[in-house]
Parts: C-alpha cells; structure tokens; sequence
C-alpha cells in the first residue's frame, strides 16, 4: 500500500455558531486521486482551505508523511497547488504572463516558470491562447487556465475544488483526462459534488456532510456495500443519495 | 526577484486598464491646465477677481466760471486707473438697473456696487469752497461680506475715496507700500505661484489608485492564490509600491512638462522638484496602502481613498494657504497642527524650490520633516495591509 501523504485528524473550523467541519479524519495515499464528496455546505472547501493553510483549524491537524505540518509554514505550501472552485486568475494578464508571474512568487525563475507554463497550456489544450489576456478566454478555457494555475509550480499534492463546475462536456472530459493522467505523477484530493465525476476520476471516495465523514471506501466497494438495497447496480449518486438525503441544500 | 516581478505584472495590468491610469496620469494634468486658465494671465492682476458695478447717478454741476463737472466721471476714471503691484485692481462696469447689480452680486459674479448718489459733485464742490451742502458726497459701496474678496475691494475702495473726496478733483495716487519680490522670485506668476501646490496634489490621486490595485488582488481571490505561495508581504508591498512609483514618476513628468507649455519656468532645480513630488508620491502610495487595509471592494478603495485624500489636499496648502494653528514648540521650532502631514512639507519644499530656486541645503527642516512622515505613513500603510489582510498567510 502506498504512504499516507497527507493526513487530516480530527479537523474542526466554527465560523460563530457554525461548526463547519466537525472532527473531520481522513489519510491521502501517494499517487491517488482521493475525491471528497459532499452535497453543498458539507464542509469541503472549509476543509480543503484548511489543508491548505488559507483557515486556521479551531482543533485537529494536518500531518504530511506522518508529521503535522503548520499548514502556513511556506515549506509545506509550495508542496500543495489549490485550483479554487471560483476561477482566480489576472483578467489583464496573459494566460503564460500569469503562469509565469505566479511560478516567481513560489521562487521560480522567470524562464523556467514560463516554460512550466507553456508546458501546462499545451497538455491543456489552451498553447494557441498562450498570449490572450484572461478576461478574453471562455469559461471553459478559464477554468482550465486556473487548474494549470495549481500546477505551475510543480506540487506534490494538487487540492482540486470542483474543477468540473461549469464546464462544457468538451472541456469536462478534458479536465477529468487531465485529472487522471496527475495520478500517475502526483497525489491529488478533488472535491466534488458531481458523483459522476467522483466515480470516474477517483480511486477512492469519502463521503461528508455536515462537516462529518460518513463513509470512505473505492467507488465500487461504496456501490457494492452502502447501496440501498431496493437498487439494483446503484450508482454511487444512489449511495450519496442515501447516505445524506434527498433534502434539497441551499 | 519577487518584488522585482509582482511591479512588473502590476504595470502591465495598469497600463492594459486605461481608464485606472488616466486618473492618475490625466487628471493632475487637467489640473494643471485649469489652474493656468484660471491664473495664467499675470497680466491682469487684482482685476481678474475684483470687479466692481458703477451704478452712478451723479448728475454733475455747472462751474461758476462756465463748464460743467462731473466728479463721478473722474472717480470711476480713478476706480479704472487705480494699481496694485502695478497692474490693474478692478475690472469696472457701468450699470443702469440696481436690481440687475443685486442679482450680479448675489451670484458672486460681481465684487462690489459702488452707487454714487446725484448730488456728488454739487456736494463736492460744496464742499472744496467751504460752503455749506445740501447732500452728503456719500457713496454706497454694497457687497457680499462673504465673498472672500470682498474684504479685499471694501478696503482698497475706501481708501480710495476718501482720497478723492480730500479736496483732489483730479486723481493722485494714494500713499502706496512698493513691493519687492524675493530674489529669485521677481517674474513669478500667480499660475507659477500655485502650480507647486497642484504638482503635490496630483500625487494624492495615487492614495485612490493604489488602494483600488491593491483591494482588487483580495477581492478577486488572486491575494489568496499569493498567500498560497513563497511570497513574503515584504517584497509583495515593495513590488506594488515600485510600480506605483513607476506611475508617480510618468505622472511627475507629464504634469511638470505641461506646466512648463503652459509658461512655468522652474527658479530651482528641476530634478530637486521632481525627487520632491515623488517622496510626496510614496507617502501617498502609503496611505493607498492604509486604506486598501480597511477597504473590502473597489468601491470602497474609491470612496474611502477620495474621504482621506481630498481632507489632505486640503489641509496640507497645496491649494489655498491653511491658517497657523500651533500646537506646542520643540527646540525653538513651532509644531502646526497639519506639520505631520508629509504633503504640508512637500508643498513648503516646492515652493522653496520652483518659486525661489532654493536648493537642497536651503530645504533640509523640509526635507527631513517630509522624509520622516513619508516614511510613518509608509510603514503604517504596510503595516496594517500586513496585520489586516495578509495575516496567516503571508509572513
């Protein structure tokens, strides 16, 4: 079995009356795509940006191959590349300008950075729009543009915020290709609420809400073990459906 | 490196957003050109904003000898003819319509409504003879005691015709105090006198722009996206306020060779001047900085920045001068209430600088003083940009 990379024990983050994830744990293996999934205000970007040093935890911990790591220590940082859920990105700059920019700020140097960048754009599909601002891009292309964004600085582990949202399904089955082929190269913790997208791109699955775990397993074991039992071949919608209702959120 | 890059990608992004770097870069120039309409014209004095309504009703008298005088004739002549610093203190018109010269005063078009009554020349030379008169030679003089000039033409005017009425027909100069420039300041305008003072509040527009950039980077989520990496708020905020300066300097330029076509001619050392403007500019970046720590949005970067500076354009002189209002001695040297703000020493220097060509040694208490608040306001902005928004992430 591959090494825990990233550990997240026992995580809680209140904001006033709320507690937005409550006592969180779960272990990130190298090399996998680990899809956290959860139906809107299940606590997964307050978990993620806790992971990634943007929110101080209220209790619990982050562990990085078995060491807690202060999540806003600039070592642990660079080793982690978040694509936010909003797309977040330099409307005035190029698309290799601000890949380029963003890899200095990690302490990479100007030429380096923009052939990271280059490199990125084109496994991105987006190399002929290398020298379009931002701003002029499609949806689709800006969305891509902010993955690669998590990229350019070479991470170990890549944070994923529904990076499927509001994509076309060209640029969708882009995106999750690109997803899959990370696998190999790094470890990557996507979230999501599109079980679609979780069965298809992650080798294992933790379902939350409420800020809690309610189950984690591989997609198939999930399907084989959580399922309702009046379903026949339920699909992991069918075990998410089950295990947090089909009360309407938000 | 990484200060050196953030200026670079904050210059591009200004100059791919025009209408963000016209505020900076156009408006002081508007400024400067306004000011020299409204105060290029050296030529016409105290005349440009004195001016006075006749409203005459003198219907003059005959002369014993044959003839006829008309005193009012020659009082206006005076009102017309009358100098200060050699150039022309009233502009004067004839009115037939009281009313119509009411209305003109209370719309602060006119000055003053000097009436001069029928019987003003009978009554005057009455009165040169030793005779008894009928009528008073009394003139109204009807103003607007809140005009701010009219103080101004109330004291020259009655100077003038109790000089006219002393028994002197014909009109003699009054008693007159010569003025003497400084050296250096002998062919100053009064679009040159106060040009200094638009050169520093064209500065204060970078206290708006600024904290506009800077909020911009939060409200858009690309602060977060830095928090994430190496980059320290140090050479964040260094990289932001370099390319701020970048903008002060082509701001310096553009206002300075504006105001040299519109007729400015510097008595001191340009490049002097121009380091003064822009150690203006870092203090305003400063309070960009200090306010982009408070502000949420754009919105509030505009609104918030206008309600700081707009107070410093003000208080520090650079457009009208602020009354002494001491606050206690050191050393001999006596603390204002609005020395601790750099822009008051900055428009002090300049002046020092442009209108009497004073150098460097000339201005060192000004130098220092706006050095040192430059450098306050400064770190306070960083500071609290730091402590405020980039607290957790960013060490």
């Amino acid at each position: 079995m591959s090494e825990v990379v990233l550990g997240v024990e026992d995580l809680v983050k209140r904001f006033g009356d709320v507690t937005a994830v409550d006592g969180l744990s779960f272990q990130v293996r190298e090399g996998e795509v680990f899809g956290l999934l959860g139906p809107n205000g299940a606590g997964k970007t307050t978990t993620i940006q806790a992971i990634c040093g943007l929110l101080a935890p209220d209790a619990g911990q982050v562990t990085y191959r078995g060491q807690p790591v202060e999540t806003t220590s600039a070592d642990y940082r660079v080793r982690v590349g978040l694509c936010p859920q909003e797309i977040v990105l330099w409307p005035r700059l190029t698309c290799l300008e601000q890949l380029r920019f963003l890899g200095q700020m990690y302490g990479i140097r100007g030429a380096e950075a923009a052939q990271r960048g280059e490199s990125l754009l084109d496994e991105l599909g987006l190399a002929d729009r290398r020298d379009r601002q931002a701003r002029t891009l499609s949806g689709g292309m800006q969305r891509r543009l902010n993955l690669a964004m998590a990229l350019v600085h070479d991470p170990e582990i890549v944070v994923l915020d529904e990076p499927e949202a509001g994509l076309d399904p060209q640029s969708r089955v882009r995106v999750r290709e690109f997803v899959r082929s990370l696998a190999r190269r790094k470890t990557v913790l996507v979230t999501t609420h599109n079980m679609d997208e979780a069965d298809r791109v992650a080798d294992r699955v933790a379902i939350v809400d409420h800020g809690r775990l309610l189950v984690l397993d591989t997609p198939a074991a999930l399907k084989a073990s959580t399922g309702p039992v009046e379903v026949r071949d339920p699909t992991l919608e069918d075990v998410f459906l089950g295990l947090t209702g089909r009360r309407l959120r938000e | 490196m990484i200060a050196g890059a953030v200026t670079l990608k904050t210059l591009r992004e200004a100059v791919r957003e025009p209408q963000l770097l016209a505020i900076t870069l156009a408006c002081p120039v508007v400024l400067v050109l306004a000011y020299q309409v409204a105060f290029g014209s050296s030529e016409q004095g105290l005349s440009r904003f004195l001016h006075l309504l006749v409203l005459d009703r003198d219907a003059g008298v005959e002369l014993p000898g044959g003839g006829s005088w008309v005193a009012a004739d020659e009082l206006v002549e005076a009102l017309e003819t009358i100098r200060v610093d050699g150039k022309p203190a009233f502009s004067v018109r004839r009115v037939d319509d009281p009313d119509a010269a009411e209305a003109l005063l209370r719309e602060r078009r006119a000055t003053a409504l000097l009436t001069i009554p029928e019987g003003f020349s009978r009554a005057l030379l009455d009165a040169r003879n030793g005779r008894p008169f009928a009528l008073p030679a009394t003139v109204v003089l009807t103003l607007d005691p809140a005009a701010d000039t009219a103080v101004l033409a109330g004291s020259i005017l009655d100077d003038l015709v109790r000089a006219f009425g002393g028994g002197r027909p014909e009109w003699a100069p009054l008693p007159s105090v010569r003025l003497e420039a400084l050296p250096g300041s002998e062919a100053v305008s009064d679009f040159e006198t106060g040009v200094a003072g638009v050169f520093v509040f064209g500065t204060l527009f970078l206290v708006i722009t600024t904290a506009t950039v800077v909020v911009r980077e939060r409200s858009r989520g690309t602060l977060a996206r830095l928090r994430l990496s190496r980059v320290r708020a140090a050479p964040l905020l260094l990289g932001v306020t370099a390319a701020q300066l970048v903008v002060a300097a082509v701001q310096v330029a553009l206002v300075f060779a504006t105001a040299a076509l519109c007729g400015f001619r510097p008595a001191g050392s340009l490049p002097l001047a121009a380091g003064i403007t822009l150690l203006a500019s870092v203090g305003a970046v400063g309070l960009g900085l200090a306010v982009a720590a408070v502000a949420r949005n754009d919105v509030d970067a505009v609104n918030i920045g206008s309600a700081v500076a707009v107070p410093v354009a003000f208080l520090s002189g650079s457009l009208m001068p602020m009354p002494d209002l001491p606050l206690f001695a050191v050393a001999g040297i006596t603390v204002e209430a609005f020395d601790f703000l750099p822009a008051v020493h900055g428009v002090d220097a300049l002046r020092q600088v442009l209108l009497l060509g004073a150098g460097p040694a000339a201005i060192v208490p000004e130098l220092v003083a706006m050095t040192a608040l430059t450098g306050g306001v400064l770190a306070l902005g960083v500071l609290l940009y730091r402590g405020l928004r980039l607290r957790g992430g960013v060490a």
